[in-house]
């Protein structure tokens, strides 16, 4: 195992604390945002470092007093953590229209707690292909610029846009290489190490993370895999954010060598690109139209053709199906996004996750059976 | 999964029906009937389209196109009160649909797998040519219509509308007007492109009813339309205002009913008529004092999607002397709105919020019930904080009752029922020592 992944490592398994260090130590703001529909790049160029808000597993005793427990345990652990001040740390919040739930996260967020100080919401559409969502989408990442340079008082330029949206992409290749690393057979990384690096690329200040992965990548491309064959599995999911899935999947015997998750793949897979000249504009198509999360309208075909395509790449044998209870997004497109898989014949297992159990012993033993199948 | 449950368990759960005090609205189900049988008649003429569509989708256009529409929410409802859910729940669920889900969407879902049976309550909706949903309220609708595209095959529009939070962090601002849409604030003024992107939307709408019909839309008769359904919006709101009075003389028990024509068919010569005569009858009560309860005890209202199979709960508080005075999910726009001597400081998080605490204020009551759907997240994820801030802002006092809207299994009646009496002791008592005066328009 390489040495080159304790960064990463660290940062994951002691996100809060790590990353409340590292900000002393670089003296620069933090930003927090929720899901995968936030222009980063914004609050980057304006002086925040961003980190994705994540939520635990755990139990929910504060929160319970204001969402009750058809909300998705995702949001409720998010809450319950904001509420025991475990986000103090935040000098900024900006929260997408993602789904209901989150929308509300927003509200009660903005009306209970007195902190952060600069909180936001941007407003997405759900038709994010319709013709007419660039010029809304574009508007609003003018709004989140115009209100954080009044916050700040300074103003934010095209050229540190430009800056930060450069710096983004070259994390989104660096991403795509290190899970390019699973395709051959067997792979050179595990599922874990990959799924630890894309943890640590939601979570780290951006240039702490670029420069940890060119080190990563600089010793591990190229090398021959020292790993065993082994069922190949891919992981489609609402939300993982830790490595609990990824490790008992592994456990049993398979590698998860590739995801359809979106603090994974759907998160880094499409870049902003060259074409700068205006750069809220490429901002805006590139938060548009990049691998949807299933609340999207539209977002089943491409979702579908992702699965099918990495299957294919990455010789997938099998596809688990983790969504958190209560999502509905994810809960509508899995009957035919299921059926749609089995066709491609892959095998295909669903587990309903909650984040105040996290991976329990029943959801072991399935995985572990599911496994044995895929080894027939 | 729920097992298939026998006709017998149905009857048993479906025994608490609403009781209607008023006359008018006793035609309702015939009018429902009716609707259905129109419907049915014409679906095999030439040229003559079906659409199926999200509660909240204006229907203006559609009428002007005459376009035959179908509401699978209402469906669920009608399945709900006149016949066996579970036939097409279960079936859903088998399927994969789990039921954590939207009941409505299992019902319908199930009723599709089951292939349009002929013999579903009030011979159920016809198949689809087209399927219209908004964005407006919840989320779940625009995945529930797409995957019924993929399964049906038929072009589906979604009626995109930016729904957007208050400025700043004091929580909602809220005026007569937005108590017609729940509260729900479409666009925000320091963001003027989610109102164009909004306008866009609507104009798609139209371009895609023209579309799937073939023919262009008739402009004048739209704007007649349009004209007609906001008079009979017009006489709602006048009738809203009456039920300020104390004792009420329309309460929810009857107005859940009461809502289908301005809902499903506004702007008809039928709605108009409907609503003039509810008018008539509900003005006679009020200048008569006639209350829905003898003496009136406490005042309440309902938020959230009633429990359709269970619509006598309503009726229940009113052999305990209180009445459930208004119903907020469907809008409850009166003629005037406030209260100057019960304004709060501050009305909650958000504008759906907002509209809670002000039918509170607004219809002159003493409490709360928040029924609370667990498949339902869009509502329902509000229910806490509504809690809260009626009690922060009002001192009133609120109780969460838990059960699916179209899903008796999941009614637990001996706790629900003790749950209301207790709480009917403290909104009763509280209401003895009501710190605010009473308010109408005619009061100006
Ligand atoms: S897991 Fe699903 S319900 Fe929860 S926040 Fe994400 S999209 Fe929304
Ligand atoms: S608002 Fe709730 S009940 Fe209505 S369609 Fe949406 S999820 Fe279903």
């Amino acid at each position: 195992m390489s040495d080159k992944m304790a960064p990463f490592r660290e940062v994951v398994s002691n996100r809060h604390e790590w990353i409340a260090g590292r900000k002393k130590e670089t003296g620069r703001k933090l930003a927090g945002y929720f899901c995968d529909y936030v222009p980063e790049e914004v609050l980057y160029a304006a002086g925040y470092d961003t980190i994705r808000i994540t939520g635990g597993v755990g139990n929910v005793e504060k929160a319970d007093n204001h969402l009750q427990s058809n909300v998705c345990s995702f949001s409720r652990r998010c809450f319950e953590q904001a509420l025991q001040g475990v986000f103090d740390y935040l000098d900024g919040l900006v929260v997408p229209h993602a789904c209901d739930v989150i929308t509300k996260m927003y509200d009660l967020w903005a009306y209970r707690m007195e902190s952060p100080d600069f909180i936001h919401y941007v407003w997405v559409p759900h038709k994010v292909f319709d013709k007419n969502a660039q010029a809304v989408m574009v508007g609003e990442i003018k709004r989140l610029k115009k209100e954080l340079e009044n916050h700040l008082g300074t103003e934010i330029s095209d050229d540190s846009l430009r800056e930060a949206i450069k710096i983004y992409d070259e994390t989104r290749r660096l991403m795509k290489r290190v899970y390019r690393l699973r395709a051959s057979n067997p792979p050179v990384i595990s599922g874990r190490d990959a799924f630890t690096v894309a943890l640590a690329s939601i979570l780290a200040p951006r240039e702490d993370f670029n420069r940890w992965a060119r080190d990563y990548l600089a010793e591990m491309e190229g090398k021959e895999s020292s790993l065993e064959r082994r069922p190949r599995v891919l992981v489609t999911a609402s939300m993982l954010e830790d490595l609990d899935l990824i490790g008992a999947i592994e456990d049993s015997g398979a590698w998860v060598v590739a995801d359809d998750v979106c603090t994974g793949s759907r998160y880094f897979w499409d870049e902003v690109g060259e074409d700068l000249e205006k750069p809220i504009d490429a901002l805006a198509k590139r938060y548009l139209n990049k691998l949807p999360c299933p609340r999207s309208v539209g977002s089943m075909a491409p979702r579908r053709e992702h699965i099918l395509s990495l299957g294919d790449d990455y010789a997938v044998d099998g596809v688990i199906f983790y969504i958190l209870r209560c999502c509905d997004a994810q809960l509508f497109q899995y009957p035919l996004l299921n059926q749609r898989t089995r066709e491609a014949g892959h095998k295909v297992l669903y587990i309903q996750g909650d984040q105040t159990a996290g991976i329990n012993e029943a959801i072991t033993n399935r995985v572990k059976a599911f496994t044995e199948i895929l080894g027939e | 999964m729920s097992e298939l449950k026998d006709s017998e368990e149905v009857k048993k759960a479906n025994r608490m029906r609403g009781k209607k005090h008023l006359k008018t609205t006793q035609e309702i189900s015939q009018i429902v009937k009716d609707y259905y049988a129109e419907r049915a008649e014409k679906v095999g003429d030439p040229g003559q389209k079906i659409a199926w569509c999200g509660v909240a989708v204006p229907k203006q256009p559609m009428q002007a196109m005459d376009v035959l529409a179908y509401y699978p929410e209402q469906y669920g409802t009608v399945v709900a009160t006149r016949g066996n859910p579970f036939r097409f729940i279960s079936r859903a669920e088998e399927w994969g649909l789990s039921r954590e889900m939207c009941g409505y969407a299992r019902i319908t879902i199930g009723y599709i797998l089951e292939g349009f049976p002929e013999d579903a309550p009030l011979g159920g909706m016809k198949r689809p040519d087209m399927l219209i949903t908004t964005t407006a309220v919840c989320d779940t609708r625009v995945k529930w219509w797409e995957l019924m595209g993929e399964m049906l095959e038929v072009p589906v529009y979604v009626l995109e509308a930016p729904e957007m939070p208050p400025i700043g962090r004091k929580g909602a601002t809220i005026t007569g007007g937005d108590m017609e849409t729940a509260g729900i604030q479409i666009g925000r003024k320091d963001a003027p492109h989610t109102m164009g992107f909004g306008g866009q939307n609507y104009a798609g709408y139209i371009k895609f009813l023209e579309d799937v019909c073939g023919k262009k839309m008739d402009a004048k008769r739209l704007a007649e339309i349009q004209k007609a359904s906001g008079r009979v919006s017009k006489i709602r709101r006048e009738i809203n205002e009456y039920r300020k009075a104390i004792p009420t003389p329309m309460g929810s028990a009857d107005a859940f009913a009461a809502m289908f024509p301005g809902m499903y068919m506004p702007g008809t010569p039928l709605a108009d008529d409907f609503y003039s005569r509810l008018r008539a009858e509900v003005k006679e009560r009020m200048d008569n004092k006639i209350g829905i309860v003898e003496d009136e005890k406490f005042r309440l209202v309902w938020s959230g999607i009633p429990f359709w199979y269970n619509l006598g709960l309503i009726n229940y508080f009113e052999q305990k002397g209180g009445v459930v005075v208004i119903d907020t999910a469907y809008g409850c726009a009166a003629q005037s709105s406030g209260n100057p001597n019960r304004e709060p400081e501050k009305w909650g998080m958000n504008g759906m919020v907002a509209s809670v605490v002000k039918a509170v204020v607004d219809y002159n009551c003493d409490g709360a019930i928040l029924s609370y759907t667990p498949t339902c997240r869009a509502l329902y994820v509000n229910q806490m904080e509504i809690q809260h801030t009626l009690m922060e802002e009002l001192g009133a006092p609120s109780l969460l009752l838990e059960s699916d809207m179209v899903d008796p299994s999941s009614f637990n009646e001996a706790q629900t029922m003790s749950r209301i009496d207790a709480f009917i002791e403290v909104v009763a008592e509280k209401a003895k020592q009501r710190k605010w005066t009473p308010y109408m328009k005619e009061q100006l």
